[in-house]
């Protein structure tokens, strides 16, 4: 449904909004094959970034903690990973201390709403890509910096 | 340990037992001694504080004072005496007489001072310390006493009062002075002994054997003292050569009296007892057995207050060995006292010695002057006799040589031989014939027709007193004049004259009278006198013509032979053989001590001369009064040295009274010490912190109560070991163990700056604990010697600080993930993706957006406040550019200030260099105020933005130290401004203004907070200016490299 989602975006509403130089960079097409895996075990915020991702005609599969997540890496690809750093079972930083001993692993986004300042140089250390601070950063800018990865 | 110890030469070493020794070596000046004891008073408190016993020894090695200004010079001894007062003990030589006077304060008894020969004894004493004792026999101040007494009494009675001593006991003989002064020393000693001060028995000790021995030999000294004036009353072998003896043995005693050899104490009753046994044998041989004991030698008689005096001094010496360990036995000596006694003592016996050389002398001289005088006089007399014989016989051959001598004759040859000159004393010279009774006519006749003299002749000479002699001694001529009318006498008249006429004539030779009693004449008086007669005889014709006589007075014939030899000082007495007396000359009285008889032969008789003259006679004046000059040169000389002696006595008082107060000085100054240290420990108890004071190496030297609490150790698990072996310190956060050159003690140590640190340290129990430390370097002049470490267990703070951390992350965590789904849900609306909005809907939607905004903004602002006062904010310092700052800060804010219609201008300095500061940070400080800058603006405002190089006059503003680069930021604004009432709290927490509360809902409170809070954990300064209704302008002033602290609290 949501590869249907992202098709059915318009070529207006693909104006509005601030990517729409990047898009044209990249061919003027969207990439059906980007995947990205959700780790976030807050059920609204997974939602919202589902929704969101749908609604930019991106396939996103969600899971509530790290464990899930490797579980789901071994078995499938994903181009990007949004990971939540602080989740039950097991959380972010062990999910990133597991992803460096893996060979072929997806691009990671951490999302966290700690905003220490340590913990930003830390996930940044273990691979990931980039540092959000949840509360801070709108779902444009992800989606966004998705689209680059 | 190498001390400063004033000059180079000088040391002071503190050795492992508590001794500290001092050597002086070389000049000294009052500076090098004050540092010294300055060094010294240090150690030793040092010392005193740590519970040990201080032992200062001072050792001497060629000292001397150097200061070419006198009164630093005196200055310099007076700090070595309290140095010396400082000190317990003394080694080596002390050969300043400075230092021998102080001695004597030092050995005072109760001043714990000691003398030690070599540095070896002092250990070796140390090991052996006995506290001295300081009883004060009562027996030696006793029988010192005596023995003096004895002493003086002995001296008084041989120069003054021998005689009535004498006369109370008979046999009693004058003592040898030389062996009562070497008695005063012996009684002297015993008083030495009773203060405890025994060294000085040595020197009493050696004046005893001296003057003893001296009393024995047969010294020329001793001749002179007692030798003429007293062999007169008594033989002058009186000496007891017992009693020198006696004082030998005594001055041995002495000598020995400080060593401690097992024999010594034999031997002090081997001498007692020979010393007692002669003494009792001297008394019993005055009292009972004089005659017995000295038949046996003349030399065993003794004086019987010396036989006393030696009985006690026995039994003294008794005592003293019984109590032998009693007292000091390491007296000091006062050489200099002891000096002046020698010295006053030789000049005693050298002035009665040299006085009494020159009376003998002056003795010797005069009686050999009379005794030539007394022959001189003889001869003249004897000269002058054979004189006149020697005339008479002239005369004989003058009237021999023709058969008629007439008047004129006899006068020429008289006046030719001028005898009045060469023969003084003589009267007259006449010429008797011996005419017989038949001649007597023709003789008248013959002399009254001699007209040689007279023209005409002699018409009246005619006989008178003529006697019926068958032979007549007609007087014929005479030189005196006025005797003329004697012409003509019958001598025989005369009774004596015939007689001694008669004898010359039957001699047939010169003939002398006794005394005759002369006729008086026109012109002289009848006066004594005697005559010499020499008869005339021709043998041709077997005739006697007559006799020649020549007649002397006594009163012309004396005074003119002797006056002529200036006679003085002498009085003569002539006599004849019968005893009468024909002269006395006496031109002296007094006591005439030199005597002597002559006799005279004077032709047939002999005269006996009696001589007389004081025992000066023939000197001259200065020879006279040279044994006087001598006497009172002597003692004038005595009383110079006694006063010398009394100054220095008085200086050594004074120098004494300034050593007691130096003295109590320096005991006040340790109970000073002690007092503080035992504050000190008491405070240091009491602090409920940890503290380790280590020294220059690193050693603890001492911790106290709370830092053995924290660390499980004992004090002496710690104390003299080096902290790095000791105490682990681990990093709180890695822990990793941190070597030892980044250990805080070892970096205070080195780089001589104090530190505060969190780290932890690790429990004798192998417990890790967190602490929060203070490591400061002890520095004595310019010097580390060791750091004082303060630390406090933080295990607590710690714990707190995790759960305050905790606290707001979960807090961060759990107000944000709403916040977040708010925040998201609503830009998707927003944003249409949930079906196009209405107006109104998107209206709504975009309040309830941007209200969410806000509360995150809120609560950021919230964490940041928190991590700000939990110290926790980041701190990375890298090189910003502020400009660039400032104008991405202006970009955030283009809505507001387009919407508002603010006027913004900047005034930049181009190209400055960028601060070296946490990024994050200082865009913090620009955010906060140009965001209020425009929040608090109205409409149509203006904000004014300055970023330039800070001026020297901004930076003492301030308050900051000028010598570092400082920003200077200003953001000016004509907004509502800031109440003047409430300027104060501006900067609080959560407050925010009255004016603008009122227009405005929008701000937190927490922005003006944080700017603070910011600037000066780098190290700046913010403040600013406010007008309400007018404008605030807020300054800030930030070192362009910012301090960098693990934390911002």
């Amino acid at each position: 449904m949501s590869y249907c989602r992202s098709k059915l975006l318009s070529k207006k509403e693909l104006h509005d909004g601030p990517w729409y130089n990047d898009v044209e960079i990249t061919g003027g097409y969207m990439t059906a094959t980007k995947r990205v895996l959700i780790v976030e075990d807050e059920r609204p915020l997974s939602h919202a970034l589902e929704l969101k991702l749908a609604h930019e005609g991106i396939d996103s599969t969600v899971v509530p903690n790290g464990q899930e997540a490797l579980d789901l890496l071994a078995k499938q690809h994903f181009d990007v990973m949004l990971l939540d750093m602080m989740m039950p079972v097991m959380d972010g930083f062990q999910v990133l201390e597991h992803l460096q001993k893996m060979s072929s692993i997806p691009t990671v986004f951490a999302l966290s709403n700690l905003s220490v300042h340590d913990d930003q140089e830390r996930v940044l250390a273990m691979g990931a890509k980039k540092y959000f601070i949840k509360s801070d950063t709108p779902l444009s800018l992800i989606v966004e910096e998705i689209k680059k990865a | 340990m190498a001390l400063n110890a004033g000059n180079t030469g000088n040391t002071v070493t503190v050795e492992d037992n508590d001794l500290i020794f001092v050597t002086l070596r070389g000049p000294q000046s009052g500076e090098t001694i004050k540092t010294l004891r300055e060094t010294l008073t240090r150690e030793g408190a040092l010392l005193h504080a740590q519970g040990r016993k201080v032992r200062i020894l001072i050792d001497v090695v060629a000292l001397k004072f150097a200061d070419a200004n006198s009164s630093s010079r005196i200055e310099g001894r007076k700090l070595l005496a309290e140095l010396l007062f400082d000190a317990m003990g003394i080694v080596g030589s002390t050969q300043l007489l400075t230092l021998a006077m102080y001695l004597t304060r030092i050995a005072r008894p109760g001043l714990n001072v000691r003398y030690f020969k070599h540095r070896s004894d002092a250990r070796a004493w140390l090991r052996n310390e006995k506290k001295p004792k300081t009883a004060r026999p009562i027996s030696g101040i006793v029988f010192g006493v005596a023995i003096i007494i004895i002493g003086v009494l002995a001296l008084l009675g041989w120069q003054f009062s021998n005689a009535y001593l004498r006369g109370f006991l008979p046999n009693l003989r004058p003592m040898n002075p030389v062996a009562a002064v070497g008695l005063l020393a012996v009684g002297y000693g015993f008083i030495c002994y009773w203060r405890g001060t025994l060294g000085q028995l040595r020197i009493t000790g050696a004046c005893g054997v001296v003057l003893g021995v001296a009393a024995l030999l047969p010294l020329h000294i001793n001749y002179l003292l007692y030798g003429d004036r007293l062999t007169k009353i008594g033989p002058h072998t009186h000496i007891a050569q017992s009693a020198a003896i006696c004082l030998v043995l005594m001055g041995i005693v002495g000598l020995i009296a400080r060593r401690r050899d097992r024999w010594v104490r034999p031997a002090e009753y081997a001498a007692a007892g020979v010393i007692g046994v002669l003494a009792l044998v001297n008394i019993f041989g005055q009292l009972y057995a004089h005659d017995f004991i000295y038949s046996l030698s003349n030399n065993f008689v003794m004086a019987l207050n010396l036989a006393v005096a030696f009985a006690i001094a026995a039994a003294g010496i008794v005592v003293l060995a019984l109590n032998r360990d009693v007292g000091n036995v390491l007296g000091r000596v006062t050489r200099i006292g002891w000096l002046f006694f020698a010295a006053l003592l030789f000049i005693q016996i050298a002035t009665y010695g040299m006085w009494n050389e020159a009376i003998i002398r002056n003795e010797n001289a005069s009686q050999q002057a009379f005794t030539k005088q007394a022959g001189d006089l003889a001869d003249i007399v004897k000269e002058q006799i054979r004189g006149y014989s020697e005339v008479l016989y002239g005369f004989r051959g003058f009237f021999l040589s023709s058969t008629y001598v007439s008047q004129g004759d006899f006068n020429t040859y008289y006046k030719s031989l001028d005898l009045a000159t060469n023969l003084p004393g003589l009267r007259s010279m006449s010429f008797i014939s011996a005419v017989k009774t038949k001649d007597l006519p023709a003789f008248v006749r013959l002399r009254q027709q001699d007209n040689t003299l007279y023209p005409g002749g002699n018409p009246t000479f005619a006989i008178h007193s003529q006697t019926s002699a068958p032979l007549h001694y007609i007087a014929t001529y005479s030189s005196d004049p006025n005797s003329q009318s004697s012409l003509g006498l019958d001598v025989t008249s005369i009774p004596g004259r015939t007689d001694v006429y008669n004898s010359a004539i039957a001699l047939n030779s010169s003939f002398a009278s006794d005394t005759v009693t002369f006729l008086k004449t026109a012109t002289t008086p009848a006066e004594k006198g005697f005559f010499i007669t020499i008869p005339v005889r021709s043998e041709a014709e077997q005739n006697n013509l007559g006799v020649v006589n020549v007649s002397f007075n006594y009163a012309t014939f004396f005074p003119t032979l002797f006056n002529q030899r200036g006679l003085q000082n002498l009085n003569v007495v002539v006599k004849e053989d019968d005893g009468g007396t024909i002269y006395q000359f006496k031109n002296t009285h007094g006591d005439l001590t030199l005597a002597t008889t002559l006799t005279v032969p004077i032709v047939n008789n002999n005269w006996h001369m009696y001589l007389q003259a004081p025992n000066n006679f023939g000197l001259s004046k200065t020879q006279t009064y040279l044994p006087l000059i001598i006497l009172v040169s002597g003692q004038v000389l005595s009383v110079l040295f006694l006063a010398i002696f009394l100054v220095q006595l008085r200086g050594r008082r004074q120098a004494l009274e300034l050593a007691d107060s130096a003295t109590i000085d320096l005991q006040s100054e340790r109970n000073n010490v002690l007092e503080q240290h035992e504050k000190d420990e008491a405070i240091l108890g009491g602090i409920g912190e940890g503290l380790i004071v280590f020294n220059r190496h690193g050693n603890v030297e001492r911790v106290n109560a709370a830092a053995q609490r924290f660390l499980g150790y004992d004090e002496t698990e710690l104390v003299g070991k080096n902290f790095s072996n000791v105490l682990v310190a681990t990093n709180s956060e890695t822990g990793h163990e941190i070597p030892r050159a980044k250990r805080p003690a070892a970096q205070a140590l080195e780089g001589h700056k104090a530190i505060a640190t969190k780290m932890s340290y690790t429990r004798k129990n192998g417990q890790r604990f967190p602490v929060d430390l203070n490591v400061a370097p002890v520095s004595l002049g310019g010097k580390v010697i060791g750091a004082i470490e303060v630390f406090r267990d933080i295990t607590h703070e710690y714990e707190l600080d995790k759960a305050k951390s905790e606290f707001v992350s979960l807090a961060s965590h759990q107000l944000r993930t709403p916040l977040s789904a708010i925040n998201w849900y609503a830009e998707m609306l927003v944003n249409g993706d949930a079906g196009k909005l209405k107006k109104e809907q998107a209206e709504y939607l975009r309040e309830i957006y941007e209200g969410n905004q806000r509360m995150v903004e809120l609560v950021n602002s919230l964490l940041d406040v928190s991590r700000l006062e939990l110290g926790r904010m980041a701190n990375q310092p890298v090189p910003t550019d502020m400009s660039e700052v400032v104008e991405s800060i202006e970009k955030e804010l283009t809505t507001a200030i387009v919407g508002k219609k603010l006027a913004f201008s900047k005034y930049i300095t181009p190209h400055m260099a960028p601060v070296i500061g946490d990024s994050k940070q200082l865009r913090m400080i620009v955010q906060n105020l140009l965001s209020n800058a425009t929040k608090y603006t109205p409409v149509k405002g203006s904000v004014k933005v300055v970023l330039r190089r800070a001026t020297v006059k901004e930076v003492l503003h301030a308050g900051l130290p000028h010598e570092r680069p400082y920003l200077f930021f200003s953001v000016q604004d004509n907004g509502y401004g800031i109440p003047e009432e409430q300027a104060v709290h501006i900067f609080e927490k959560l407050f925010r203004a009255n004016n603008v509360r009122k227009l405005d809902v929008e701000g937190t409170g927490l922005g003006l907070y944080i700017v603070k809070k910011v600037v000066e954990s780098m190290g700046g300064r913010v403040w600013f200016d406010s007008v309400e209704n007018i404008g605030t302008t807020f300054y800030v002033v930030l070192p362009f490299k910012t301090t960098k602290q693990k934390g911002i609290t």
